[in-house]
């Protein structure tokens, strides 16, 4: 079974109050991962195999085990397809932290967000409190839309 | 200064107590305060900072820009960071050894997270005789970096605190991680007294954040005593250790205090005693610059 690492030091992660945002310094582009996403790049980077993800999510959360698995494998191919995480062989996984939960305890996971913005030095142009949308803020533009970044916007819903 | 300045000062001070956690009293205060604004009264290099110490509620109407600023300066430091690997490489190429120092020593040291400080400017450090080849080499580099940060190739450090007492900082310098490399960094404690030593250049722009570094750096729990056997070391004056503590104590006065005494104004005795003391140093330019600029961010008058 597969597990998966960071593809290098060119991809920086940082978690913004619950909002995993990404950049990957190589090819300039920017990631934004949201909702149940969050927690599913931190056992996937950290070295959980899907099953083992999908096992920590389906113990923390009260949605249907099967669906739970289809956001993983939707948010992984993403991420191999943009090579932000590689399979690997070595390193001790993390440990998830839900085994202890109660089944009162857990909640719907929510519905995975990933956004990808491919021109990061392009975003940076722009003044980042006035240029942008007042609601979600920078990088999303909201004057001059015809040179705004490449945006393209994946929801997967249904969770 | 701005009012809405003066107040996010304000924050940030009471915010160091909560150890770059959510604080009550900041939340309450952040709450209090910033509901007359607009965003153009906000210092923007503060904004990551306030939003990773304070719980802004979603409802907030800067909740959205604040996220969104704070998404903005880490993906802008992580350029710069790459920029720093790719000089160091170069450097280290040329068997330049450099150390990283000034406000990037600052955010390595005593920032818990990158983001939350704008990186504008690297200073690297080299001897006096690497320096005229590490310029050539940074400014041959200009045209691939990436960044719009400032890279300084300085040896100020020998000029700040001597030729003995920088070869005693380049034995204490300490290991930082930079991406994917390793790199050397000036100590928090010659950092200090580097810039406790030079004039800042104060100005309505650059002074917050000044502030905001030599608070975060003095409040980090082992600077004090640190800070303390380098200047015995150094051989400094007791008076600028007395005016060191003094600070120190002053700056986590104001977080300890009981609710809501931060936002008083310290009382007038406290304030003369700061004065007196700072004018009796040698540096009493440099000190008073400080306490001026603090009595001032802090909102405080004689009367």
């Amino acid at each position: 079974m597969s597990r998966y690492r960071i593809a290098g030091a060119h991809i920086a992660h940082q978690d913004i109050d619950g909002e995993m945002i990404i950049v990957d310094l190589k090819m300039g582009a920017y990631y934004s991962i949201g909702g149940g996403g969050t927690a599913i790049w931190n056992y996937l980077s950290n070295g959980l195999t899907v099953d083992q993800t999908v096992d920590a999510l389906s113990l923390a959360h009260s949605t249907d085990r099967s669906e739970i698995s289809n956001s993983v494998q939707e948010l992984l191919k993403t991420l191999l397809q943009d090579e932000l995480v590689v399979e690997s062989s070595d390193g001790e996984p993390l440990q998830p932290d839900s085994a202890n939960l109660k089944p009162s305890e857990r909640l719907p996971m929510e519905p995975v967000v990933l956004e990808k913005f491919s021109d990061l030095s392009n975003a940076l142009i722009y003044d980042p409190i006035h240029d942008f949308d007042q609601t979600t803020g920078w990088p999303n533009l909201q004057v001059n839309p015809a040179s705004a970044p490449q945006r393209k916007a994946v929801e997967t819903a249904g969770l | 200064m701005q009012p809405p300045h003066s107040v996010l000062s304000k924050a940030e001070i009471l915010s160091l107590q909560a150890a770059f956690g959510s604080h009550d009293l900041a939340r309450e205060s952040w709450e209090i305060f910033c509901k007359d604004w607009s965003f153009d009264d906000l210092f923007p290099d503060l904004i990551p900072f306030v939003f990773a110490n304070v719980k802004i509620e979603d409802s907030n109407k800067f909740a959205g820009l604040m996220r969104g600023y704070s998404r903005y300066q880490w993906c802008k430091n992580q350029i710069v960071l790459q920029d720093v690997t790719t000089i160091l490489d170069r450097l280290e190429q040329r068997s330049i050894p450099v150390m990283l120092s000034g406000m990037f020593s600052v955010v390595q040291h005593a920032y818990p997270d990158s983001a939350m400080r704008n990186i504008h400017s690297v200073d690297l450090i080299t001897s006096v005789g690497d320096l005229q080849q590490a310029e050539n080499i940074v400014s041959s580099l200009n045209a691939c970096l990436k960044s719009h940060a400032k890279f300084n190739v300085t040896s100020n450090l020998v000029e700040c605190i001597g030729p003995r007492r920088s070869q005693d900082a380049w034995r204490d310098a300490v290991e930082c991680q930079v991406l994917d490399r390793k790199a050397l960094s000036v100590g928090i404690e010659d950092t200090l007294i580097c810039v406790l030593s030079a004039r800042p250049h104060f100005s309505s722009v650059t002074h917050v954040s000044w502030i905001a570094d030599m608070t975060t750096a003095i409040a980090l729990p082992y600077v004090p005593t640190s800070l303390n056997q380098k200047l015995n070391q150094y051989r400094v004056v007791n008076s600028i250790q007395t005016n060191l503590q003094y600070l120190s104590g002053l700056f986590l006065e104001a977080n300890l205090s009981e609710k809501y005494s931060a936002f008083v104004p310290l009382s007038n005795l406290k304030i003369g005693l700061l004065e007196s003391l700072l004018k009796q140093t040698p540096y009493s330019g440099t000190l008073l610059a400080i306490g001026s600029t603090l009595i001032e961010q802090l909102g405080l008058s004689k009367k």
